[in-house]
């Protein structure tokens, strides 16, 4: 390729950049948007405020992190370690969850690509993300097991049975009749920490003070409790005073119900 | 109960999910790292009224000062089935240039949110973390919990 031709595809890709590197003018200072992708077929945004004469702030506005974050790929302590790395090489830093670069007028172009960089690189950790299949929910696990448990006489298991209390209506997630033999009832409550474990424990403590002096009163009761760790000592307390059995499990360790319930229900009908 | 819950996104989308979690903690989260991420199990009925139990997470992203770096996704999966963000330039879904904040809508036959991208009206003025949540929320028509506890929390509890 002789020189005239290596110049005028410079001169066109000049070009081309001029035209296609868009600004957005805002009160806050501008936003600019490169040509390049990202993985998820973004334009890199980079964010310019001018803080002082000659001082600019230039960012991400978070955007990596949180578009990563919207996708289902958290900010781990490892990513986040890779993210510093990352950006201190390509001449930035990656601090509060956003690359950044604080500069002077002179520096403004480095501070821009490198900003624009860091946000098509940083999203190569969207390639490894998938759905996640075995994310099921815990009414589903507990479903499954209270129907694979081997009572030792005959049963029929219910979903959902509403009670009559004396004053409100409850809702049990889960019931064991027994079938043909005089065996007890068994009931089954699935207890989630909610916004405050404390009002969660309040709640199922109202479901045993209304059924008392009913017949629904005789019945076991198996509370589980899900994410276990955000329970306060108290609400745990409460649930434990309330119930004949209860079971713990913590966030992630969702699985073990699977077996936790069938070996508690086999104690609870001995 | 299918492990794979993707056929039913669509009627998940449009059905009102309820979380158990009120706006003003919401706030207070995002106020104070930034993040919130919070789970519900959102029960629907097919076709064939057999009932079913979808995990939803909901995710909102509101580090920065400035809303146009905030983000706010529906997660089934563990994937963005729904959302909304923005962008400074994007295809629309008709395939026509674009800017600003959009929805993010599910394509089946892809099985991604990413590249469906329908313009939204109403977030340009939005400030604050509390405007954007009752704007987000509304569009994606997800309910929160009426009641906010953190006022009756005492010490030792």
């Amino acid at each position: 390729m002789n020189q005239t031709n290596c110049h005028s595809i410079r001169d066109s890709l000049v070009g081309f950049l001029g035209e296609e590197i868009r600004v957005i003018e805002s009160e806050d200072g501008c936003v600019l948007v490169l040509p390049s992708k990202t993985l998820d077929d973004r334009h890199p945004a980079i964010f310019v405020d001018q803080r002082m004469d000659d001082y600019f702030l230039v960012h991400d506005a978070g955007k990596t992190a949180a578009e990563l974050y919207a996708q289902g790929v958290h900010i781990t302590d490892t990513r986040e370690e890779a993210f510093s790395e990352m950006a201190e090489r390509l001449g930035a830093v990656f601090s509060k969850g956003m690359f950044q670069v604080g500069c002077n007028r002179a520096d403004l172009h480095q501070a821009i690509l490198a900003v624009g960089q860091c946000e098509s690189l940083g999203m190569w950790h969207i390639l490894g993300h998938k759905p996640d299949f075995s994310d099921e929910p815990i009414f589903s696990r507990v479903e499954r097991s209270v129907r694979a448990w081997n009572a030792p006489y005959e049963n029929r298991v219910e979903p959902r049975v509403s009670v009559q209390g004396g004053n409100s209506k409850h809702v049990f997630d889960f019931v064991s009749f027994p079938v043909h033999v005089p065996r007890e009832v068994i009931a089954l409550k699935i207890l989630r920490p909610g916004d405050d474990p404390i009002s969660k424990a309040k709640e199922y403590g109202y479901l045993a003070l209304d059924i008392r002096a009913t017949q629904y009163e005789q019945w076991p009761r198996l509370a589980v409790m899900t994410k276990v760790e955000t329970w306060s000592k108290n609400a745990r307390e409460i649930i434990q005073r309330l119930s004949s059995a209860t079971i713990e499990v913590e966030t992630g360790e969702e699985e073990a119900v699977e077996t936790l319930i069938p070996q508690k229900l086999d104690e609870m009908a001995a | 109960m299918p492990s794979n819950l993707f056929p039913f996104t669509a009627r998940i989308v449009s059905e009102v999910k309820y979380f158990d979690i009120s706006r003003d903690e919401m706030v207070r989260q995002l106020q104070a790292g930034g993040n919130v991420e919070t789970e519900t199990e959102h029960p629907f009925v097919d076709d064939f009224s057999n009932e079913f139990a979808a995990l939803l997470r909901l995710n909102i992203s509101c580090k920065h000062e400035d809303a146009r770096g905030w983000t706010i996704s529906l997660k089934l999966h563990k994937e963005r089935v729904d959302g909304i963000d923005w962008e400074p330039y994007f295809i629309d879904q008709t395939g026509s240039r674009s800017f600003g904040w959009h929805r993010h809508v599910w394509n089946q036959k892809h099985r991604t949110a990413k590249s469906i991208k329908v313009p939204v009206d109403g977030f340009d003025d939005v400030r604050t973390r509390e405007e954007f949540i009752i704007r987000a929320l509304k569009e994606l028509r997800i309910a929160l919990s009426k009641v906010d506890y953190e006022s009756d929390k005492l010490p030792f509890n």
